[in-house]
């Protein structure tokens, strides 16, 4: 976990699925308990992600929405921008393509 | 007769067949085996890409579902052709019912149950016949799309 201003991005590398998804699972899920105003999930360097993965993401959102704070994903790169298209999430998901881009849209609102 | 298309014919019809313990992690040693059976098929990066979602996702669906904690192999059989590449994934778990099958509405935003619409959307042919003799077999296939002539 890492803090840009009052960002919280929380980094996620290599192949995120049914083996590996649980152990990111509960290092996210731990930080969204600490309820971060704005939260930030960096999967820049993820090469592979599967619904499992998926499910840990939507989760995290739902958590820190219900808790009114905000939510993102930043760097979705080639190797995992289809699955985000297939099931649509990429329309439900806020994105940013780099950490920078993310600090200053969020730099202004609360 | 040109030897890509001599190599075309050697692979026409043939079947390459790997088991693997029905465990999370040898997930990734499926991945590999279906992106290299993919790639010598001469499917476009984005096909492959599908077929390994794919297989991962009912691999991971297996090992969830059917053998629920218990030890249990995977038998992934893959028969290549000119135009087509069928896999057929066997275990011999627990059969799945039909409800378990279906896709359910990606409209609705929550976790969970979005394996079997990500394996519907990206083959183009899917059939599972579950029997407690023989075990259950998953057949998908992912045909060849024509690449667009200049």
């Amino acid at each position: 976990m890492r803090t840009i201003g009052d960002l919280v991005v929380f980094d996620v590398e290599g192949e995120v699925d049914l083996y590996r998804s649980p152990e990111v699972r509960k290092d996210l899920l731990s930080l969204v308990s600490e309820t971060p105003d704005k939260l930030a999930v960096n999967l820049s360097k993820v090469s592979y992600i599967d619904s499992s993965g998926l499910a840990t993401l939507i989760e995290a959102y739902q958590k820190i929405n219900r808790a009114g704070g905000e939510f993102a994903l930043i760097g979705i790169n080639e190797a995992i921008k289809s699955i985000f298209e297939i099931s649509r999430l990429d329309r439900v998901f806020k994105t940013f393509p780099t950490e920078k881009e993310a600090v200053e849209a969020w730099s202004g609102s609360k | 007769m040109l030897e890509k298309e001599k190599l075309q014919n050697e692979k026409n019809g043939s079947a390459v067949t790997i088991q693997v313990p029905g465990k999370p992690c040898f997930l990734k040693a499926i991945r590999a085996f279906i992106r290299t059976v993919a790639c010598l098929s001469d499917f476009s990066e984005s096909n492959v890409q599908e077929m390994v979602l794919a297989v991962d996702e009912a691999c991971s669906n297996i090992i969830r579902h059917s053998y629920n904690s218990m030890e249990g192999m995977i038998v992934i059989q893959c028969k290549v052709f000119d135009n087509k590449l069928e896999i057929y994934l066997r275990d011999f778990g627990k059969s799945a019912t039909k409800g378990a099958l279906r896709s359910r509405d990606i409209k609705d935003i929550k976790p969970g149950g979005l394996g079997c619409y990500l394996i519907r959307s990206v083959m183009d042919e899917i059939k599972y016949t579950g029997s407690d003799l023989d075990g259950n077999i998953l057949k998908l296939v992912k045909r060849k799309t024509r690449k667009k002539e200049k």
